[in-house]
C-alpha cells in the first residue's frame, strides 16, 4: 500500500467532511444548545439564589426571653446579635416593630427539655423558611460550657470531629500517592461522558454522512476515485475533529459555566489539571474509544440503506458505551471489584471503565496494558472487518444484507 | 477550448489490457473469464443485457471490487491506486452532492484524483464554460436539472485530464442538444488519444460512437470485435430494393416482405445479390433502390441474446 497516497487522499476526504460538518446548520445549532442550556441553567441559579437572599440583612438582631436566667453572655455570635427581654409582651413589641429581626423564648425547663419557642409574625401565602438554627445553637452552646471548661472544649462540642484519613500499603508504611482531587475526579468523570457524547454525535455524523452518500448515489463516484479504507479514514478524521472541536468547544463553555457561577457564592474547587500521566491516559482512552466505536458507525452505515434505519439500530453500537455509566456507584464504592475489572478488559466498555478508575486511581499498570492492547486488536479487527464491508455494501442501495450474507462477505474478505 | 488529456503511463498502445476476469456473488459466477482489449484514441461499446455482468465488469477495472481470478493492466501497469488516478468514470447510479457548489464539488472530485485545489478549480470552470453551464458554477447542485446534473458528472468524469474515460450509460436523461455536445466532447477526447469504453443500452449511440464493440452474456463475452468486421460478419441474406413492380417467381429468393416502397427480399442459400439484380432488370423492373440489408446492431444484439431481455436500465 502507497501510506504518502492514502494519507493523502484520506486527508483530503477528513478536510471535506470537517468543512461540510462545520457549515452544517444542525451541527452549529447542536454546539451551541448546549452552551445556552448551560447558561440559562447558571443564571437561573444565580437568580434563585439572589433571590433567596435579597432582603436578608447582613447583620441581624435577635431577641430573646430567658426564662432560666443563664443566658447573659456571648451576645455578638458573627453578625447577629442576641438582645434580651425581660418580657414576652416587649419582646413580642420589638418584633412587631422591627427592632429585631427574629424572637426565641427559652422556657424554665429548657435544660431538661432542649424545646426553645420561635415567635413568629403571622405569614399569609406560601413561605419560605430561611431561618437557621445554627447560630442559637453556638449562642446556647457559648452560654452553657462559658467559664466551666476551657475554650478549646467549647470548640470542640460545637465541632466534635475533623476527619483526617492516611492510606497505609500491606506493610503498614503510608501510601505515598497523592490522591486525585475532587476536581480531578470531576475531570476524568467528565472525559467519560465526553467519550459518550462525542459516540453519539460524531459517530452519528459518519453515519449521517455515509447515508447521504448512498441515497445521493454518489459513492460509485468516490469509490473510483478511493479506496473504501482511504474514505473510511478519512471520514473518521474529519468527522472525529469535528466531534473533538464540538466537545472542546463545550468543555470551554463549561469551565466558563463554573466560572461564572463560582462568581456567585458557590465554594467550587480550584481548577487545576490532573497529574501528567492520568490525563495522557485518559486521553489515549478517549482517542481508542473514539475509533473503535467510529468504526463500528462507519460499519453500520455500509451495511444500512437510510439515515432512518441506520439511526434505529445505532443503539447497538450507543448500548455497551453507555452501559459502564450505569455501574458508576458501584464502581466508585468500590473500583477494584471483578465488575470493574471485567468492564475495563471488555473493549467495549473499557474507554468509560478505565476513565473512571484513572480517575480513582484504581487501576494498576498490567491491566492498563492488558485494556488497552485488547482494545487495539479489537480496533484494528473492526477496522479488517469494516473495510470489508465497505467494499460489498456501500454500492448496495435499498437493501441491507442478512446475518448470513454479511457472515460470508466478513469470512471471504471480497 | 479542447479538452485535452493528460500524459499516460506508458507510451504503449494499449491502455486497458484484461484477462480472464472472474467474480462469483454467493453461488452465482456473475463474471466468466472476461478479456478485452481498450486502445488509446479508442472508442469501445460495452453492450449486454440486464444482468450480464457489464457494471461488475466495470467495477473490477476500477479496482472497486476485487476479481477472484484474472488481472486487469491500465497503461502497460497492473492496476493500483495511482492507476485508478488516470480513469475516470461516469457510472450509472450517480448523483452528487445536493447541498454543495458545482465548483465546489468538481474542485473536490478532482483533488480525488491528484490535482492541487487551485488547479482543479479552475479546470472545474474552463470545464463549465466548455459544456456552456459557466453561469451555473456558483450554484448548489440541488439547483440543476438532471440533464444538467448529468453533464456536471460528466466534467467530474473529465476534470483531471484522464487517459482512460469510462462511461455507464452515458446519455441517459440528456436531451438532443446535450447528447451532441457529450457527442462531440467525446470525440474530441478520443482525437487527444483517450481510451473510451461505454456501456450502454442504446444501440444506435454504440453504431455512431464506438470503432469496436464488445458484448457480453451472462458473464461470457459473445462478441469482441471492430464495428465495421461485425456488420461484415452479420450481413445478412436480406435484400432492400425499391422497384415498380415485383415479379412473382424470382430464382433464388424465398420470403418478400413490404414495408411501404421498400421491399425485402430474403435470398436462397446459394444465390447472391448479382444474380437477383440481374433477373430483375432482364424482367424489365425499374430498379429505383438496391441495397444489401445491412444488420443494425440492435438485430445483432438480439441475434446473440435473444429477445426476451428488456433493453432498459441495468441494475446489475
Amino acid at each position: 500500500m502507497n501510506w504518502g497516497l492514502t494519507m493523502n487522499k484520506s486527508g483530503i476526504v477528513a478536510r471535506r467532511e470537517l468543512g461540510s460538518t462545520l457549515g452544517r446548520t444542525s451541527f452549529r445549532l447542536m454546539t451551541a444548545l448546549i452552551p445556552v442550556l448551560g447558561l440559562v441553567a447558571v443564571i437561573g441559579f444565580l437568580v434563585f439564589q439572589a433571590v433567596r437572599s435579597e432582603g436578608a440583612p447582613e447583620e441581624k438582631t435577635i431577641g430573646y426571653v430567658d426564662a432560666t436566667s443563664s443566658f447573659d453572655g456571648a451576645f455578638e455570635q458573627g453578625l447577629v446579635t442576641f438582645k434580651p427581654y425581660g418580657d414576652e409582651a416587649a419582646a413580642i413589641g420589638a418584633l412587631l416593630d422591627d427592632e429585631i429581626d427574629q424572637l426565641y423564648v427559652i422556657p424554665v425547663n429548657y435544660l431538661e427539655t432542649g424545646v426553645v419557642l420561635e415567635v413568629k409574625r403571622e405569614e399569609r401565602g406560601l413561605s419560605i423558611d430561611t431561618s437557621s438554627t445554627t447560630t442559637l445553637r453556638r449562642f446556647l452552646v457559648d452560654n452553657l460550657l462559658e467559664g466551666a471548661v476551657s475554650e478549646y472544649q467549647i470548640e470542640r462540642v460545637r465541632q466534635p470531629v475533623v476527619l483526617a484519613t492516611l492510606e497505609v500499603d500491606e506493610s503498614g508504611a503510608p501510601v505515598k500517592d497523592d490522591p486525585l482531587n475532587v476536581a480531578h475526579l470531576a475531570f476524568f468523570l467528565g472525559l467519560g461522558v465526553l467519550i459518550v457524547i462525542s459516540i453519539m454525535t460524531s459517530a452519528g455524523y459518519i453515519l449521517q454522512g455515509l447515508n447521504e452518500e448512498k441515497e445521493n448515489r454518489i459513492m460509485e463516484v468516490l469509490l473510483s476515485s478511493v479506496s473504501p479504507s482511504q474514505l473510511m479514514l478519512g471520514k473518521l478524521l474529519g468527522l472525529g475533529a469535528a466531534g473533538l472541536i464540538q466537545v472542546v468547544l463545550w468543555a470551554i463553555s463549561g469551565v466558563a459555566l463554573l466560572l461564572l457561577l463560582g462568581s456567585g457564592d458557590i465554594d467550587l474547587p480550584e481548577l487545576t489539571l490532573p497529574p501528567p500521566v492520568p490525563l495522557l491516559l485518559g486521553l489515549a482512552y478517549f482517542f481508542l474509544g473514539y475509533a473503535l466505536f467510529g468504526t463500528l458507525m462507519a460499519a453500520l452505515g455500509a451495511i444500512t440503506t437510510s439515515q432512518r434505519e441506520s439511526s434505529q439500530i445505532s443503539f447497538i453500537v450507543i448500548f455497551p458505551a453507555v452501559a459502564p455509566t450505569w455501574f458508576i456507584t458501584p464502581m466508585l464504592t468500590n473500583p477494584d471489584s471483578t465488575l470493574a475489572t471485567v468492564l475495563t478488559l471488555i473493549p467495549f466498555t473499557a474507554p468509560v471503565t478505565a476513565l473512571f478508575r484513572i480517575a480513582l486511581g484504581a487501576i494498576g499498570p498490567l491491566e492498563l496494558a492488558l485494556s488497552m492492547a485488547l482494545m487495539l486488536g479489537t480496533i484494528f479487527l473492526t477496522v479488517l472487518l469494516t473495510q470489508r464491508l465497505f467494499r460489498v455494501y456501500l454500492l448496495m442501495y435499498g437493501r441491507r444484507p442478512g446475518i448470513r450474507e454479511m457472515g460470508r462477505t466478513l469470512m471471504s474478505g471480497r | 477550448m479542447t479538452v485535452q488529456s493528460g500524459s499516460a503511463f506508458s507510451s504503449g498502445t494499449i491502455a486497458i489490457e484484461v484477462q480472464g476476469l472472474w467474480k462469483r456473488f454467493g453461488d452465482k459466477d456473475v463474471v466468466q473469464d472476461v478479456s478485452l482489449s481498450v486502445e488509446r484514441g479508442q472508442v469501445v461499446g460495452f453492450v449486454g443485457p440486464n444482468g450480464a455482468g457489464k457494471t461488475t465488469t466495470i467495477r473490477m477495472l476500477l479496482d472497486i471490487l476485487k476479481p477472484d481470478r484474472g488481472s486487469v493492466h491500465i497503461l502497460g501497469n497492473q492496476l493500483s491506486a495511482e492507476s485508478q488516478d488516470r480513469i475516470g468514470y461516469l457510472p450509472e447510479e450517480r448523483g452528487l452532492y445536493r447541498g454543495q457548489k458545482v465548483t465546489d464539488v468538481l474542485a473536490y472530485l478532482g483533488m480525488l484524483k491528484g490535482m492541487t485545489k487551485e488547479g482543479a478549480s479552475a479546470r472545474a470552470n474552463d470545464l463549465l464554460e466548455r459544456l456552456g453551464m459557466g453561469e451555473h458554477a456558483g450554484k448548489k447542485i440541488s439547483e440543476m436539472s438532471r440533464g444538467l446534473g448529468q453533464l456536471i458528472q460528466f466534467a467530474a468524469t473529465i476534470i483531471h485530464r484522464p487517459s482512460i474515460i469510462v462511461l455507464d450509460e452515458p446519455f441517459s436523461g440528456l436531451d438532443p442538444i446535450n447528447v451532441r455536445l457529450m457527442k462531440d466532447v467525446i470525440t474530441e477526447l478520443r482525437q487527444d488519444g483517450v481510451a473510451l469504453l461505454f456501456s450502454t443500452h442504446q444501440m444506435e449511440q454504440v453504431e455512431e460512437l464506438s470503432d469496436k464493440v464488445m458484448m457480453i452474456n451472462r458473464g461470457r463475452v459473445v462478441l469482441d470485435d471492430r464495428l465495421a468486421d461485425i456488420k461484415r460478419r452479420y450481413r445478412g441474406d436480406a435484400l432492400k430494393m425499391v422497384v415498380d413492380f415485383m415479379p412473382e417467381e424470382l430464382d433464388g429468393t424465398g420470403d418478400v416482405h413490404r414495408d411501404g416502397d421498400v421491399y425485402e427480399v430474403r435470398m436462397l442459400p446459394g444465390a447472391t445479390p448479382e444474380h437477383v439484380l440481374r433477373q430483375l432488370l432482364d424482367k424489365g423492373v425499374a430498379v429505383e433502390r438496391f441495397e444489401v440489408a445491412t444488420p443494425r446492431m440492435e438485430d445483432i444484439f438480439l441475434m446473440l441474446v435473444g429477445s426476451g431481455h428488456e433493453l432498459g436500465a441495468d441494475h446489475e
